[in-house]
């Protein structure tokens, strides 16, 4: 019985672009959204045919191409379970996360319904989500800054050790402070599910830490 | 096992070259080397090696060797040519990616030279995981001298097996010393594990060869030639059993069964993979065990037989009744009779196996008895390559019976299936081996099958309890539940006269004895048998209940295992008294909420299921873990697909099609012995499953083949470890195949049928509306007979009014009457004439044209007026299939009809427009989906109940619905895909009450919170399973949504008590989204 699998089709890198590719928007956007860093370093550019806004920094973006660049591989291989995105304060306490959820179908299948564009209207459905989240968000303290996580499957980071795709840019374990915030809240953003393209399902929402409320 | 996989993958083309320019290079050197060498030969022609890691000769050492003895060496691994992985050591999890590559230390190379032959690789395997390794994963490894030939040399046989499949000349000499080195039985038995056709055909050929040999040989090392159940014909008696999970008794009992498949010549049952057809369900037409577990639902289709026979005729004569009736007359002095109160009565036979079996032997009567296959002394002679010991220390942990000892391994592994109450004293339990039992109990006897007897006496066990009241509920073959509720007023009679007579009665007609419980529900009528047992009655008064229950332990509660009471052991509580301790909130942390409520009720006495004449049917299954033993990822597939064909067998005898398939399987634990101490049997196993929702519902065995497969792979399994296969179906509904509601009732209540057809012939038939409303409270989401209110009419759009439409003078059953009949038995002549004269022209033809494919001409009804249910008859798919502007069209057709002609009409015309919510809409909506216990999600699901009785449209090929991509979340595809292309499903998307679509649920809770004034604990549990299911599915967008709305809707509510159940709601949510993401949604 022929099975058509990741391999086969090549499909898990299709994926792996097409997600990456949008976490990459994804972050620039939250960090102009949320005021990470000034205005001033941002353009607008367009991407899935809305306005998004870019950092012209280039060694953060460096730093945002490089992580993606190590997700990629593990997003083809369906080992990230979730890219996390942590804002914290000076303190380097976490204020908020934005967790994209990535989870993949078990059998990926091409059906002739497959669209990308289809594709395209549920990623631009976040990209607007996101830009709007400061509506149901409290204002990030000054002087924030940020880092990115992944959480994956099972032993994928022994393979990740291994295998470095960038060099010297490892991965540490992320300090349980960075993930763990207390008393937090969740806020749902955006779910997508692509069933037809059976691309991923993909989710975004953002915690919130109550001491933040608290003070607000 | 790709060392280097991302090499061939990236670089392709110029790997391939690389590989082609290496291996011409090996030719070419070849004839020098042989020439450089001079001592050449062919012996390892068609063996390709890949040298992995570092090995001893080394790698370039051995290239040499294959050079000079004709074998070819692979510098890159190519799974298609490289035969053979050379390696003295392989890290972990390099052996994990292990999928059958033989992978060898090089001594088998050197070996084979210095032997001057190619030697069996086999006895060289490096590691034990792979093919050809049936037997002997224990001996395999570690095993260095070939020549040694009281090593068990198992493996030839395996050997042979895999090669007969890609047959290697070279293989084939050998082979013959192979085999006759072999001394060790179990390769003679895994001869017989064959299961390819024609791996068969090879052996048979092969047999007669090898068999002297080996016979000769085996008396030398084992006098007794005892077993060796591959080839000889004659097994051991009572050795051989059918195992298969049967419910007996109310328990599950692994029964023995003493098979007849060993008999015939080429016994299929023996090829323990099963392949071949046919062999499924032979084994399932000879377990005759099996078929008492079927007897359930016989006779559960007799007491619907009975019930819709007396209806037919008008009321049923009950000479049961009638008997009491008269001993009432004759002791006037009979009390009189009590306030109605509900009774229950559960009739459960004596130990019905050994009472039937002995009915016959008055010489057995109060003597030890016990029914299982055994017959003698208990002993059996113990087979090779069982470890018997382990698996008795493994179950011995595993049920904490107390000290098994002495040589358990020679004792009979044949269980009882029931044995008498004297021997119960003795400590024989049912299920218990027999030969253990035996040491226990010497003088116990045993009592042969015998299959019809049991079924002739549990037929006139229900005869007798049919002769009295319809309202039987058919819980296995001894025991039944009656509602004698209605019966008991009726008589006048007490309940104890009447269990008296009803024992009497069973006494008298079948020679056995029944003990009957008595009490105000189905729990304690059941827990009062217990006490009433054996041969006595009870009735556990209301006064009671409170103490009783206390002191009971909390197994006997219904749906308490093995799990769960060592759970609830673990949370301190062993009695029902203690559980009464534990908060339902505790309780329903521990073990859901669904499970958690039960036992909550079960523990006070308070069960309110009720007696249904036939439970739908939640699962259709079938399993086998008998014999199972595979050698090849092909032989399960084939299994599989044989398993498949049987479950669609059961489907189709049932009307049914599922949507999720389950896969079970049973796996030998790691470290289990390879060959458990029953013969066949599965041994200690791990269990594991998967299930896949199917976007349709099937009872395609291909499909369920297909889909089993699928899961099989990606689970991952090593087939040859494989020792139990099961299939289930589950989330059922009718099949569309039942062209009419005139068919038999094929897993669905008579009843409902019966209800349906009635009010068809007389709509106006019907009980008060007022009675409804009450239904529509207590199962306002998965009632399985909808309660309905007619929808209000276009004009009243009002949520609240249609609250009037609970009352509204309509008859309800008339709407149901149709929906019933259209969404799984629809029959043209269900259609409305005046909806169909209302329709369009060119709709109408349609549906005249799909009703005349159905050969039943539409019913020209005499017009009745024209209510809104009848809309529902057309099909919502037409409508869906329509194009836009003929929808619209047709909307605005209606609204020119104007409302007396058809009320509502516009409404439902309206549905696919999400601007209009009329409630009346969503409560119809809501009814269908209650019906279709699992609609397909796929679609318009909005539509999809509008016009459900036309079911013609359902046979015609293929609709599809263009609707515009509006919302990006939703699935867009609505086409109403052909099965078979329907593989490919998603994750199951949670539904409530069917409804999947946000809107839908947003219809449906305002309908919920503005029809009723207090929500029910059922309903609320409904939505917090949804709620969870939203969580698992990582649906939190819609989950937020979700809570929100109802946080507006339930708090807005005048009554108190919503805002309590929204608190309830959204802290089981919180807890699971909690569990899940560490931590809780932020509401506002």
């Amino acid at each position: 019985m022929a099975t058509l699998t990741r391999q086969d089709l090549n499909f898990g890198q299709v994926v792996a672009d097409i997600l990456c590719e949008f976490l990459e928007v994804a972050i620039h956007l939250i960090l102009y959204v949320r005021e990470i860093y000034p205005s001033g370093i941002f353009q607008k550019r367009k991407k899935y045919n809305v306005p998004v806004q870019m950092s012209c920094h280039p060694e953060l973006n460096q730093y945002i191409q490089d992580t993606l660049h190590c997700v990629k591989p593990l997003i083809q291989k369906n080992e990230a379970e979730k890219v996390v995105m942590v804002i914290m304060d000076k303190e380097h306490h976490p204020v908020e996360r934005f967790v994209f959820e990535i989870s993949q179908p078990p059998l990926l299948s091409i059906s002739s319904e497959t669209l990308l564009s289809h594709v395209e209207q549920l990623l631009r459905a976040m990209i607007l989500k996101i830009s709007v989240c400061d509506a149901v968000l409290d204002n990030n303290p000054p002087g924030c800054t940020f880092t990115l996580l992944v959480h994956t499957r099972e032993a994928a980071t022994r393979n990740m050790e291994k295998v470095q795709v960038i060099k010297d840019f490892p991965w540490i374990v992320a300090d349980e402070q960075e993930v763990h915030m207390e008393e937090a809240k969740l806020i749902p953003l955006k779910t997508m599910t692509s069933d037809i393209l059976k691309v991923s399902h993909s989710q975004l929402f953002c915690t919130e830490s109550q001491k933040l409320n608290e003070i607000l | 096992f790709h060392p280097l996989p991302w090499r061939q993958r990236v670089a392709g083309g110029y790997m391939a070259a690389k590989i082609s320019k290496l291996e011409e290079q090996f030719q070419k050197d070849a004839p020098r080397e042989k020439q450089k060498d001079g001592t050449s030969s062919c012996i390892f022609s068609g063996v390709a090696i890949y040298v992995n890691g570092y090995t001893d000769p080394s790698a370039d050492e051995l290239r040499r060797l294959m050079m000079l003895h004709g074998g070819q060496f692979h510098l890159y691994y190519t799974r298609s040519k490289t035969t053979h992985i050379i390696a003295t050591n392989l890290p972990n999890r390099k052996i994990q990616d292990l999928k059958g590559e033989k992978v060898v230390r090089p001594e088998w190379i050197t070996d084979s030279i210095k032997a001057g032959r190619q030697l069996s690789y086999v006895q060289y395997q490096l590691y034990t995981k792979q093919k050809g390794l049936n037997y002997s994963s224990v001996c395999a490894r570690g095993k260095q001298d070939p020549s040694s030939i009281h090593e068990p040399s198992k493996p030839s046989l395996n050997h042979l097996q895999s090669d007969s499949i890609k047959p290697q000349p070279s293989h084939t000499q050998t082979l013959s010393t192979e085999v006759l080195k072999s001394t060790h039985e179990p390769s003679c038995s895994s001869s017989g594990s064959k299961a390819n056709s024609h791996q068969r055909s090879l052996i048979s050929t092969a047999s007669p060869a090898k068999q002297p040999g080996l016979h000769s040989m085996q008396k030398d090392l084992h006098p007794k030639p005892t077993s060796n159940p591959g080839t000889s014909a004659a097994p051991q008696k009572g050795n051989l059993h059918d195992q298969t999970r049967v419910r007996l008794n109310g328990s599950y009992h692994m029964t023995p069964n003493s098979s007849t498949l060993a008999d015939s010549s080429n016994p299929p049952g023996r090829s323990p993979a099963g392949a071949e057809a046919g062999i499924i369900s032979e084994f399932f037409s000879r377990s005759r065990l099996h078929h008492i577990s079927t007897w359930r639902n016989e006779f559960s289709e007799y007491v619907n037989a009975l019930q819709s026979r007396s209806r037919a005729a008008g009321g049923a004569v009950f000479s049961g009744q009638e008997k009491l009736k008269k001993l009432r007359a004759n002791c006037s002095l009979m009390a009189a009779p009590q306030v109605r109160q509900s009774c229950i009565l559960h009739v459960d036979m004596d130990c019905f196996f050994v009472s039937v079996g002995i009915r016959h032997r008055p010489d057995l009567k109060g003597k030890p008895v016990a029914v299982t296959s055994n017959r003698g002394p208990g002993r059996v002679a113990q087979r090779p390559g069982a470890n018997p010991q382990l698996e008795f220390q493994y179950y011995q942990r595993k049920q904490q019976h107390n000290g098994v000892d002495l040589d358990l391994a020679a004792l009979s592994m044949a269980e009882i299936a029931s044995c008498s109450y004297e021997a119960r004293q003795a400590g024989v339990r049912n299920g218990m081996f027999f030969g253990r039992a035996k040491q226990l109990c010497p003088d116990l006897q045993s009592v042969p099958y015998d299959f019809q007897a049991y079924k002739e006496v549990a037929l006139s066990m229900y005869e007798t309890l049919a002769s009295y009241t319809h309202n039987i509920e058919a819980l296995s073959c001894d025991e039944a539940l009656v509602d004698a509720t209605n019966l008991l007023v009726e008589l006048g009679v007490t309940s104890d006269d009447l269990a008296r007579a009803i024992r009497e009665d069973i006494k008298e007609k079948t020679g056995c004895t029944a003990s009957v419980g008595m009490g105000s529900n189905i729990l304690l009528a059941r827990m009062a048998t217990r006490k009433a047992k054996p041969n006595g009655q009870y009735f556990l008064r209301s006064e009671e209940v409170d103490d009783f229950i206390r002191g009971q332990p909390v197994s006997s509660l219904p749906g308490v295992g093995r799990s769960m009471s060592s759970k609830l052991t673990s949370l301190g509580v062993s009695t029902c008294g203690d559980l009464q301790q534990l908060s339902i909130s505790r309780l329903q942390r521990e073990f859901g909420p669904r499970t958690g409520q039960t036992l909550f009720r079960f523990c006070r006495g308070l069960d309110d299921r009720p007696v249904r004449s036939e439970k739908e049917r939640k699962s259709v299954s079938a399993e086998m873990n008998y014999n199972i033993r595979f050698t090849q990822v092909e032989e399960a597939e084939s299994f599989l697909t044989n398993l498949s064909m049987e479950v669609q067998k059961r489907m189709e005898g049932a009307g049914l099609r599922g949507r999720r398939i389950t896969l079970k399987v049973m796996m030998r634990k790691p470290g289990a012995p390879v060959e458990p101490a029953k013969y066949g049997g599965h041994g200690i196993c791990d269990n594991f499953a998967r299930s896949v929702l199917l976007a349709q519902p099937t009872d395609s065995g291909q499909l369920i083949a297909a889909e089993a497969i699928k899961l099989f792979y990606a689970m991952k399994l090593d087939v040859k470890d494989m020792r139990g296969v099961g299939l289930q179906v589950q989330q059922l509904e009718g099949s569309y195949a039942d062209p009419s509601g005139q068919g038999p009732s094929r897993g669905r209540s008579i009843k409902d049928l019966l209800l349906a057809k009635q009010p068809a012939h007389s709509p106006r038939k019907d009980p008060p509306a007022q009675g409804r409303s009450s239904v529509i409270r207590t199962e306002f989401f998965k009632s399985i007979t909808p309660p309905s209110s007619p929808p209000s009419t276009s004009s009243d759009p009002m949520p609240g009014t249609s609250k009037g439409g609970l009352h509204h003078p309509h008859t309800p059953n008339h709407v149901r009457t149709y929906l019933n009949v259209s969404i799984e038995v629809p029959s043209p002549s269900q259609v409305d004439q005046s909806v169909l004269e209302a329709l369009p022209v060119d709709i109408r033809k349609q549906v005249e044209h799909t009703s005349s494919h159905l050969s039943t001409p539409p019913r020209t009804s005499s017009s009745p007026p024209p209510e809104l249910p009848d809309v529902s008859q057309v099909d919502p798919e037409v409508f869906a299939a329509l194009p836009r502007e003929l929808q619209d069209e047709l909307c605005s057709a209606y609204r020119n009809k104007g409302n007396a002609q058809a009320q509502g009409i516009t409404v439902e015309k309206k549905k696919p427009f999400p601007q209009l919510k009329q409630p009346a809409v969503g409560k119809l909506k809501r009814r269908y989906k209650k019906r279709n216990a699992s609609p397909a999600k796929k679609g318009p699901s909005p539509l999809k109940k509008l016009f459900p009785g036309n079911s013609p449209a359902k046979s015609s090929p293929s609709k599809t619905l263009p609707l515009p991509l509006k919302h990006p979340g939703l699935k867009v595809s609505l086409t109403d895909v052909p099965e078979t292309l329907s593989k490919f499903n998603p994750r199951p998307v949670p539904t409530l009450a069917g409804a999947y679509e946000f809107s839908d649920i947003r219809t449906l809770l305002r309908e919920w919170v503005t029809s009723i004034s207090e929500p029910m604990e059922e309903d609320i549990l409904q939505v917090v399973k949804y709620c969870t299911e939203l969580v698992e599915d990582k649906d939190l967008e819609k989950l937020y949504l979700v809570i929100k709305y109802m946080k507006r809707l339930m708090q807005q509510s005048s009554e108190s008590v919503w805002s309590m159940a929204f608190d309830f709601i959204l802290d089981n949510v919180q807890v699971v989204v909690q569990q899940t993401y560490g931590s809780t949604l932020k509401i506002t």
